[in-house]
């Protein structure tokens, strides 16, 4: 089946789940614990949410055609940045979930493309632009703990929070394939040179961990008990220096050949890359086994679901992207796969019982 | 067989409340659970035939709305500007006459069929007046023109089916935003109209939203 006809399937198949999810939820619901997912209460209310997110869509689009027809030309992007946090903000005040996540989405789209766009029209590392996607989605996370310890926002927490974990989760597992060469290539091909690069790369590096010990040293203020939480935006935080540091190492060993190969030398490229895509997937693991924790302090079960969805989607792929494919391997794979899931299962069916047993009383 | 069966059954045979509640309670049900069966059947069956009522009538509407733009467009050359625009408006004149007609004698289901049929027809008459005066313009702007006019409609008159109709012409000029922004230069004038229509648009949503949907009760449900 070609892509382009898979794509709209997949969407399709999200649209109709998402339904389902809301409308699942809709019921009246009196438990605090359960308001968690509830992000509409009655049909009129999905309607007024997904109405109050067109109106702030064609907003933005409307000011950027009316922008440009005035001469005055501003990247789209930065529409949607400020119309995002716009969107998401008003969403959170009118009691809307659906808007604040519409506000999301438009927040970054804008601020990703705007980032990609900037470093690609002046020439800096486009590592940026990498860099930018995880710092957002662990600030999304860095941000969900300050509404966890306002019991009555705890829908506003479980959006921002499986955002920052599945938008972390993603670019880190992607960063760790095979298949992400030519990104890595693609961000170390800066047009500076490699002194400036690295010079640069310390600046942004000194500013980030700076900037992380000053939240962390705020938080323990403010988060008091659930400071365990942070780790997550600390997998983000890592994620993002690797992204920089990683290639402009590369480039003091190498600095003319890296990725410069043909498309034929495969095994020399991934030789290449091997440190990237390696630290790339500890950070994934470390991301998920923490979730795991958390799921078990938290007791919220769907961090438990997600985490071993994680480890599944994990191996299977691994597999397929790194071991060589014969009948023989093949077979094996999935025979020890079968028994490795089959223990799991078994210890962590125990594990969740338990989990369950402790949230009923 | 269980409770939820018996319950359906006795409802099906047309037993009255005092029948039900005395046959189950000596089978040994409790109060409570017979008192929530039979709310359920009820509203189940309640539900079903005046949901069957209401596609139906909706799916009378769209075909009507349908067969109308097509004969139009079939011997459009036929009338002349005259009667196009007068073919238009005796379309929608007919349906508005209808639906007061309808929810005088107490039809509402009709009515919100013919008030359906009403905006289909308006939504017609926006493209087919565009063909009329020739004027080259995107049909995402033709279907914001078209929404302005359903919202207005919508605030104006009760009805909920209006309401999911504004919600898919919101949608709609959404999905047709990059083809509008990639097919069309800078600088056209077809720039200026979107912005205006768009800002207009925007306004009575912002409007229509916090004055139409401000009696939703939160208290039993939301905790921010």
């Amino acid at each position: 089946m070609p892509i382009f006809a898979i794509i709209p399937l997949i969407t399709f198949i999200a649209i109709i789940f998402a339904i389902i999810v809301i409308i699942r939820n809709m019921s009246t619901k009196k438990s605090l614990s359960d308001a968690s997912f509830q992000l509409v209460i009655s049909y009129q209310d999905l309607l007024r949410q997904l109405l109050l997110g067109i109106a702030f869509i064609i907003v933005i689009t409307a000011l950027y055609a009316g922008f440009h027809s005035l001469g005055i030309e501003i990247g789209w992007y930065w529409f949607a940045t400020i119309g995002g946090i716009l969107t998401t903000y008003i969403g959170y005040k009118q009691h809307s979930p659906i808007t604040f996540i519409i506000g999301l989405f438009i927040f970054i789209s804008g601020i990703s493309f705007g980032s990609y766009e900037v470093a690609s029209n002046n020439k800096i590392d486009r590592g940026l632009a990498l860099m930018s996607t995880f710092i957002i989605f662990s600030s999304f996370y860095g941000l969900s703990i300050s509404f966890f310890n306002n019991i009555r926002s705890k829908r506003y927490y479980t959006i921002l929070n499986l955002l920052g974990i599945l938008g972390l989760g993603i670019t880190t597992f992607f960063l760790g394939s095979f298949g992400a060469r030519e990104t890595w290539g693609y961000i170390a091909n800066s047009q500076d040179s490699v002194i400036w690069s690295n010079l640069k790369t310390g600046l942004i590096l000194a500013g980030v961990i700076g900037l992380f010990i000053i939240s962390y040293i705020k938080s323990i203020a403010y988060f008091k008990k659930n400071l365990y939480q942070l780790v997550i935006t600390a997998v983000g935080m890592i994620g993002a220096i690797l992204v920089l540091v990683l290639p402009n190492i590369s480039l003091l060993y190498d600095p003319n050949n890296l990725y410069s190969y043909t498309d034929n030398d495969w095994a020399q490229r991934n030789l290449e890359i091997f440190p990237h895509i390696i630290s790339m997937n500890i950070l994934f693991l470390a991301g998920v086994l923490w979730l795991l924790y958390t799921a078990y302090r938290l007791k919220e079960v769907w961090r438990l679901n997600l985490s071993i969805l994680a480890l599944f989607i994990f191996v299977l792929v691994r597999y397929f992207d790194w071991v060589e494919r014969t009948e023989l391997n093949r077979s094996l794979f999935f025979l020890s796969l079968g028994v490795i899931f089959l223990i799991t299962g078994w210890i962590l069916e125990r594990v969740r019982r338990n989990i369950l047993a402790s949230i009923d009383n | 067989m269980t409770i939820q069966e018996q319950v359906k059954v006795l409802v099906e045979k047309n037993s009255t409340e005092e029948e039900i509640y005395l046959d189950l309670l000596k089978k040994g049900f409790k109060v409570s659970e017979i008192e929530l069966e039979l709310k359920l059947a009820k509203k189940t069956k309640i539900d079903i035939q005046s949901r069957g009522v209401t596609l139906i009538i909706l799916f009378g509407a769209i075909s009507i709305g349908l067969a109308a733009i097509s004969f139009i467009a079939s011997n459009w050359n036929a009338f002349g500007d005259f009667g196009k625009v007068g073919v238009i408006s005796g379309g929608l004149l007919l349906s508005y006459v209808g639906a007061i007609y309808t929810q005088s004698i107490g039809l509402p289901r009709v009515y919100n069929g013919l008030l359906l049929l009403a905006q289909l027809i308006f939504g017609a008459g926006v493209f087919l007046i565009g063909e009329i005066v020739s004027i080259q313009i995107a049909a995402q702007i033709s279907i914001l023109i078209w929404a302005i006019g359903v919202i207005l409609a919508s605030y104006l008159l009760q009805s909920m089916i209006l309401r999911y109709l504004v919600l898919a012409l919101g949608i709609t000029p959404i999905f047709g935003i990059p083809e509008f922004f990639y097919t069309y230069d800078w600088y056209r004038i077809d720039y200026n109209i979107y912005a205006i229509l768009g800002l207009i648009f925007s306004a009575e949503i912002f409007y229509y939203v916090f004055s139409k949907f401000k009696d939703i009760d939160y208290s039993q449900n939301l905790y921010d």
